[in-house]
């Protein structure tokens, strides 16, 4: 977290859930953005969804960028109710031409990579014809499909998430998201 | 004055008296005639009707116009009344005399279906002189004329002829003479091609027909039925027997024709297309009405199938409308903090689309440079 701090900055900032600070989108896309937000919200009601999109010239500082802002960001368009860490946040760098996804720890047990990755491959079509609208309301869509599979998962058998997480140290979860990493490399 | 003088004197005046005799005749004539009643014109010069000697209207004392309007008194029903001033209707008017030699028709059941035997040897014995064949006598000598007129003038214009059996409306065939065997016993041979038409007289729905086995190379035996349901449907649109008979051939050498031509065209050079070695296809009128009816069913399943269709996708679409009003929500789990973070460890992924020739999968950070870090 330090590292980042002195990437980003150790304060925390103040900005809106939708914050196109490229500017990529239109007037009535940004209203119907934040419909489709408010409707996330609706279904999800522990729930956030969150967009930054900016130019960030460096690509590797994405996902750092990602986890900076969703511990730093104090989105005032959000209910009290719904913490940072019940928050997704999709970053967008539009210069660097790169997508991330991070999500806060109260959906550390219900997500993981495989799902970021997979919404955010339904995306990389509009992406890459630079329909950032498009692209982020197929990822989201994506996303929704997702959690409301784990929600109902969760719902029948809660207890299996409470005993993954009661026997995962730290340590155990980095090894484990590094050795996948290792693996796919591997692979390829 | 001599006697002589007077007497010519006399004589030469009988002329003048005459006139005056005369004119007194004209002008009491012309007086009698001026008596009589001019009719008086009103201004489109009809007359209009003297009513001077019509009958005076009726009038009514106070207390019966007080019955009239309560409903007590009816006007007009004296002229219901049997008896009228003591004089009953039956004196007036003599009953007509019922005629008592009706001609009886035959009960249904009794109606001759059999074809006598004197007609089976004209009908059947061999190919008929005529394109009409009605030993019967189903039509009169001019109805025939007329027929046969129509049929030789359509075989002198198409190479189709048609030839037309009449039977009467509830006659049976004998099995000798079924369409089929007489059409291959009489008709097969040579090399024009032939129609021949079973017509029951006041009946086209029965009626049946056969072609030559060379129309089916080209023309599908449905079609050729539905150019006798047409002929039919055109028979039925009259009355009259003869009538009918006239409308079908019309309609049946209507059809003909535009078979002729499909053919000619198949053919490609004028040249008709060789037998078809199947057997025979008879096709009747009368199963239209199956064919309706299947039709009917056909729409009806296409209609069942539509709706079923559109309740399905209803259905489904109220689903999905229940669901996405449905909200989902998640079990607190508590998670230790991660990488000092208070609120996310920012595992997630990220995706590159600057280069549109290759796939996410290839595009994706495999080693995220924060963990490294960390």
């Amino acid at each position: 977290m330090k590292d980042v701090d002195l990437l980003f900055g150790a304060e925390d900032v103040r900005l809106a859930a939708l914050s196109d600070a490229a500017g990529v989108l239109r007037a009535k896309e940004r209203k119907e953005m934040r419909l489709l937000m408010n409707e996330f919200e609706r279904r999800f009601p522990q729930l956030f969804f969150s967009i930054y999109i900016g130019a960030f010239e460096e690509v590797s500082h994405l996902r750092q960028f990602g986890f900076w802002l969703l511990n730093r960001g104090a989105f005032v368009d959000v209910e009290v109710s719904r913490p940072n860490a019940c928050g997704i946040l999709l970053s967008i760098d539009v210069s660097g031409k790169a997508a991330g996804l991070t999500y806060g720890y109260a959906l550390h047990p219900f997500l993981d990579e495989d799902d970021t990755f997979g919404a955010l491959s339904v995306g990389h079509p509009h992406f890459l014809q630079g329909q950032y609208f498009k692209g982020i309301e197929t990822v989201m869509h994506r996303l929704e499909k997702t959690l409301i599979r784990r929600s109902k998962r969760a719902k029948k058998d809660p207890a299996r998430y409470q005993e993954e997480q009661a026997t995962e140290g730290t340590g155990e979860l980095l090894e484990r998201i590094r050795s996948r990493h290792r693996q796919k490399e591997r692979k390829l | 004055m001599r006697e002589s003088d007077r007497q010519r004197s006399g004589r030469a005046l009988i002329p003048v008296w005459a006139l005056v005799l005369l004119l007194a005749g004209l002008s009491g004539w012309v007086g009698g005639q001026e008596a009589s009643p001019v009719p008086k014109l009103d201004e489109d010069g009809e007359v209009i009707p003297d009513l001077s000697n019509w009958p005076a209207l009726p009038s009514w004392s106070i207390e019966e116009l007080e019955r009239i309007r309560s409903g007590e008194l009816e006007l007009g029903t004296a002229l219901f009344i049997e008896d009228v001033g003591g004089v009953s209707y039956k004196d007036l008017f003599e009953p007509l005399d019922v005629p008592e030699d009706l001609p009886e028709l035959p009960p249904e059941e009794d109606y001759p279906v059999d074809i006598g035997e004197e007609f089976l040897a004209t009908y059947f014995a061999g190919r008929p002189a005529g394109y009409l064949v009605d030993p019967q006598g189903m039509l009169s000598m001019q109805e025939q004329q007329d027929q046969l007129g129509f049929l030789e003038y359509h075989a002198g214009d198409s190479e189709i002829d048609l030839y037309i059996y009449l039977f009467d409306e509830k006659q049976q065939v004998p099995p000798e003479g079924e369409i089929e065997a007489i059409y291959k016993r009489h008709f097969l041979r040579g090399g024009g091609m032939s129609a021949l038409v079973y017509y029951y007289v006041g009946d086209p729905g029965r009626s049946t027909m056969v072609m030559s086995p060379k129309v089916y190379s080209v023309i599908p035996g449905t079609a050729v039925k539905g150019a006798l349901i047409y002929a039919k449907q055109q028979a039925q649109t009259k009355s009259e027997p003869a009538s009918q008979l006239e409308s079908f051939s019309t309609g049946l050498s209507i059809r003909l024709y535009w078979m002729e031509r499909e053919l000619m065209e198949a053919a490609g050079k004028g040249h008709l297309l060789a037998d078809r070695n199947e057997d025979l296809l008879v096709v009747d009128a009368e199963e239209e009405e199956i064919d309706v009816a299947s039709r009917d069913s056909k729409v009806m399943a296409a209609f069942a199938l539509v709706s079923v269709s559109i309740l399905g996708v209803g259905l489904w679409l109220a689903f999905q409308k229940a669901q996405r009003k449905k909200t989902h929500l998640f079990p607190e789990v508590e998670v230790k903090p991660l990488l000092a973070a208070p609120h996310a460890a920012g595992v997630g992924a990220v995706i590159h689309f600057g280069n549109a020739t290759l796939p996410p999968s290839v595009q994706k950070e495999q080693v995220p440079d924060y963990l490294r870090k960390m």
